[in-house]
């Protein structure tokens, strides 16, 4: 299975080049069940990636462009009715799909990106007074572009809160746009994709996740982290739910590195991207300039 | 940094200040103390940006012009003095000009070396207890300037400094040594209480009028009888008809110490006095003295005086014997055996009772006969007396008290040809069984007579022969209803309060005995006492230790040890090299790059990275033993792996 693994993030690489890093880190967060929050200026590879992620995952996707003017409905269904049964019936919305690509998630309105909220916590959607889960796996991939863009509303902080990972492509050195564009030419890279993964294999994964040991030692370096951002004010303090989403996170990337353990390395790696966001909501995603204070200033005994 | 004192501050500066002055007054001119007040007012707008603060040209040349003052008047009020009034003076200038809290500095510390100054003048324990609190206050505003702004909290570890350092304070108390001043410390100026040097008739009525207290007695073995307590204080050698005085024409020769005579036979009692201010030199002991400690010294006549006028509470120790005084000069007797002509009848009366006597002795049974027949009244308001005042007394009034009785018999005695002489002091005291010492008041004062007989100076004290109550059971026996209730204040009758009253005079008793009393002598004890209990000591002092050490490691057994196993055998093994991870590094990350730094140790480096992981991630036991071996194997070769000098260009 893990075969399978290395294969999906070898065939990730060919779409998108030169970014083992972002995209190594992009599957933690899918294998550790947690929202994936892609920001980048436009035309950077966001949606590509995005794509690339649920075609070779095997999983059913929708995908919403967000902009001002979509409403709550437009995400989550709505009933409508039937003259013929002379009946309501529910048209589930995008929302109802293992994956769901949520395209410039910041052009749309509070409201809409507040819908958005139960539906990524809780797997779940109330419509008329009736709560209807969510297909499993469940996860939703949002871009988005830099806060000052023009017609951006920020995400709030809770809503941020929520996604396990806030990543950056940023622009692909020299020679992996050179091959970009000499490869263009012979079609579109989706080709080289194809589903490596079903979800069932998906669910194993995610369960051995949970199994990946980790020692006290590792979980008392992580609290001091998470202690040291508290101590300070100038930066949000981490909440328990980042420390779980920390904790989770390192274990995926340990078992993405073939590991049966969590190292202090695995914690790092994960750190700036499950930080960052969280510590400073009005940040851009490429700095990790918080995080990296973090790390340097936090004695590793180990 | 510039940090304004706040309003509070200051007041509290002011209060302590003026408190200060208020309590060194004796050693201040009253001039000086004005210029003070007068000082303290100019600052009073307690504005920290109060315009008339920092004009530092000013005070400096008023302080100098004051400072010439007091250099004028040194003479008059002394060195010591002239010290305190300078401090006094820094302190008030300081504070007028005080702006900020870096300010206060000086003024603080001056302030507690003027507070220290305090207990030269006053040792008493209410006083001491006023100058301890207003040193917690000076400590506490102290404290406060640099504290935060919960009160409680600062109480509180105000509190807690206190009690750290309150062993300090018991151990310099009990430990330091007592050190003789370096300059002479003046005497107060103030009124001479006790009996004075002259022995006029109606002084001692006076006198015990007084409820003060005179002196205490401690005794090292049990009280002796009453009848044998009559403390000696003035020897009255002149008489000029009317009054007694102490003889001062003749300077009698004072020696060193006087060796007992015959201490074969008689007892010795030893005792220790503390006595009250009094600004006289002369101090009270019973009989001969024969030992003495060193503060005090043998005076004429066998008297006991301190070596300069008691201006502080004074405790000495002696040891008499309970005998008759040897003669102290050979003038002695020829100086007590003058008359005045001013009493005819009582030079009849002289002459009639030697013709019936055989001896001395026979005349003192003489005189105690007629004292006891005739109708003689012991009273504290006798009549008073015309120009013949022994002939007035003895013929006519018959009523007198023990000085009227002292004075006739020693004038009686004179003209019968004894050398006699009246002798001042106090007779009998308030035993306090519980607290075992003896309170002697003013009001225990007396005057006896003592007559040259068999070598020696006798006792007499005629007011045996009147009133023995008055020696057997105090004064208060002796005298009428009435007269008792002379003495007795109003205030003095409520029970409650002299409950009170004589409650806190047994404090004050402990406290002169522990805390005053606490001088060479007793520190020297205790350094034996010590010594004496070295072994248990040493014994008690290994068991504390022993507690500690077990305490300390059952503690830091109880608390999980701070870093992994795997982490303490790095750190054990790498040494000084790891001093080189920066704090946020994790272990193999610093491997890697020690690898690059030791290439040819990158085999065994990446090895011993490798079981670290597995150790300290996974807690794989076998990986940590591994581990162990190979950093024990490998010791020499961890030891002298290289690590690049910093580059100090960078």
């Amino acid at each position: 299975m893990l075969a399978q693994l290395h294969q999906v993030e070898q065939s990730l690489n060919q779409v998108i080049l030169g970014k083992q890093q972002q995209i190594r880190l992009s599957l933690c967060c899918l294998l550790a069940e947690g929202h994936l929050l892609l920001e980048d200026l436009p035309g950077l590879g966001k949606t590509t990636l995005a794509h690339a992620l649920a075609n070779s995952l095997g999983l059913s996707y929708r995908r919403v462009q967000f902009t001002s003017d979509l409403l709550p409905a437009d995400l989550t269904g709505m009933s409508i009715y039937d003259v013929r049964s002379q009946q309501f019936h529910f048209q589930p919305g995008p929302v109802f799909s293992q994956v769901l690509l949520a395209d410039e998630i910041n052009r749309a309105s509070p409201k809409t990106q507040s819908a958005l909220l139960e539906a990524m916590e809780e797997r779940q959607v109330s419509t008329d007074g009736e709560t209807r889960p969510l297909p499993s796996p469940f996860f939703v991939i949002a871009t988005q572009n830099p806060l000052f863009h023009a017609g951006t509303s920020a995400l709030p902080e809770s809503q941020l809160d929520r996604f396990l990972m806030r990543l950056s492509l940023g622009f692909p050195d020299r020679a992996a746009e050179h091959k970009l564009l000499v490869d263009d030419s012979k079609g579109s890279r989706l080709q080289f994709l194809t589903q490596q993964l079903d979800s069932d294999t998906l669910k194993n994964l995610q369960k051995q996740v949970s199994a990946v040991k980790v020692s006290d030692a590792v979980i008392d370096y992580l609290l001091s982290l998470v202690d040291a951002s508290r101590n300070r004010n100038d930066m949000l303090p981490l909440s328990p739910r980042a420390s779980k989403a920390l904790l989770r996170a390192s274990r995926a990337h340990a078992m993405l590195a073939g590991r049966d353990f969590t190292s202090a390395d695995d914690v790092q790696q994960v750190f700036p991207s499950v930080a960052e966001h969280r510590l400073d909501p009005r940040s851009s995603a490429a700095s990790h300039s918080l995080s990296q204070i973090l790390l340097e200033q936090t004695d590793c005994p180990l | 940094m510039l940090v304004l004192l706040s309003r509070q501050a200051l007041l509290s500066f002011y209060a302590i200040l003026i408190a200060v002055i208020v309590l060194l007054h004796q050693a201040l001119p009253l001039w000086y103390s004005a210029i003070l007040v007068v000082l303290l007012l100019y600052r009073w707008p307690l504005q920290q940006s109060s315009s008339k603060v920092n004009k530092l040209k000013r005070i400096n040349i008023i302080a100098a012009s004051i400072l010439l003052l007091l250099l004028i008047s040194i003479k008059q009020s002394g060195v010591f003095h002239f010290m305190i009034q300078i401090l006094l003076l820094s302190a008030t200038c300081r504070l007028v000009l005080i702006h900020q809290r870096h300010d206060s500095h000086q003024l603080l510390w001056v302030l507690y070396f003027l507070l220290a100054c305090c207990f030269i003048f006053y040792q008493s324990m209410l006083v001491s207890l006023l100058i301890l609190a207003l040193l917690m206050f000076t400590l506490y505003s102290h404290y406060q300037l640099y504290a935060s702004k919960q009160h409680k909290i600062q109480l509180l570890q105000l509190g807690k400094a206190i009690l750290l350092t309150l062993p300090i304070w018991i151990s310099m108390f009990l430990l330091f040594p007592r050190l003789q001043p370096l300059w002479r410390i003046p005497t107060a100026e103030t009124a001479v209480t006790g009996l004075a040097d002259s022995l006029d008739p109606g002084s001692i009525e006076n006198l015990v009028q007084s409820d003060k207290l005179a002196f205490r007695a401690i005794f090292e073995d049990s009280l002796p009888p009453r009848q044998q307590l009559y403390w000696r204080a003035k020897v009255y050698e002149d008489f000029d008809g009317r009054s007694w005085t102490v003889n001062q024409r003749f300077e009698r020769r004072q020696p060193a110490s006087r060796q007992p005579v015959n201490n074969n036979v008689e007892r010795t009692l030893s005792y220790q006095i503390i006595a009250e201010v009094s600004n006289q030199r002369s101090l009270f002991a019973l009989g001969m003295p024969v030992q003495y400690t060193s503060v005090v010294r043998p005076a004429s006549a066998y008297l006991v005086e301190a070596r300069r006028p008691v201006s502080q509470r004074l405790s000495y120790q002696l040891t008499s014997i309970l005998s008759a005084v040897p003669e102290d000069i050979a003038l002695e007797q020829r100086l007590n055996s003058r008359t005045v002509s001013a009493n005819p009848k009582t030079k009849a009366l002289a002459r009639e009772l030697t013709s019936k006597a055989s001896s001395t002795a026979g005349l003192i049974d003489q005189i105690s006969e007629m004292f006891r027949q005739q109708p003689y009244f012991y009273s504290l308001n006798p009549p008073g007396l015309g120009e013949n005042s022994i002939d007035a007394f003895l013929f006519d009034s018959r009523t007198g008290f023990c000085s009227h009785y002292a004075s006739a018999t020693a004038v009686l005695l004179r003209e019968a040809g004894v050398p006699a002489r009246v002798v001042g002091g106090y007779q009998g005291g308030v035993w306090h069984e519980e607290q075992q010492y003896l309170e002697v008041r003013q009001r225990e004062a007396h005057a006896w007579v003592e007559y040259y007989d068999n070598n020696g100076w006798q006792r007499f004290d005629p007011t045996a022969v009147i009133a023995p109550e008055r020696v057997l059971a105090g004064l208060d026996a002796a005298l009428s209803a009435d007269e008792q209730d002379q003495l007795q204040a109003n205030w003095r009758r409520l029970s409650a309060f002299n409950y009170l009253s004589q409650q806190l005079l047994h404090l004050d008793y402990y406290w002169s005995v522990w805390v005053l009393g606490f001088d060479d002598n007793q520190q020297h004890n205790l350094w034996q006492q010590l010594k004496a209990a070295g072994k248990l000591l040493a014994l008690l002092g290994t068991l504390l230790i022993t507690v500690l050490i077990l305490w300390w490691y059952l503690h830091l057994q109880r608390q999980p040890a701070e870093f992994a196993a795997p982490v303490l055998l790095v750190r054990r093994y790498f040494g000084k090299v790891l001093a080189n991870k920066p704090a946020g590094q994790h272990f193999s990350q610093f491997i890697a790059e020690l690898k690059a730094h030791n290439l040819a140790d990158a085999n065994l480096l990446g090895k011993i990275d490798m079981l670290y992981q597995r150790a300290v991630y996974a807690d794989d036991q076998q990986a940590l033993l591994q581990l162990e071996q190979h950093l024990k194997q490998n010791a020499s070769t961890l030891a002298r792996l290289n690590w690049p000098e910093k580059q100090t260009s960078a």
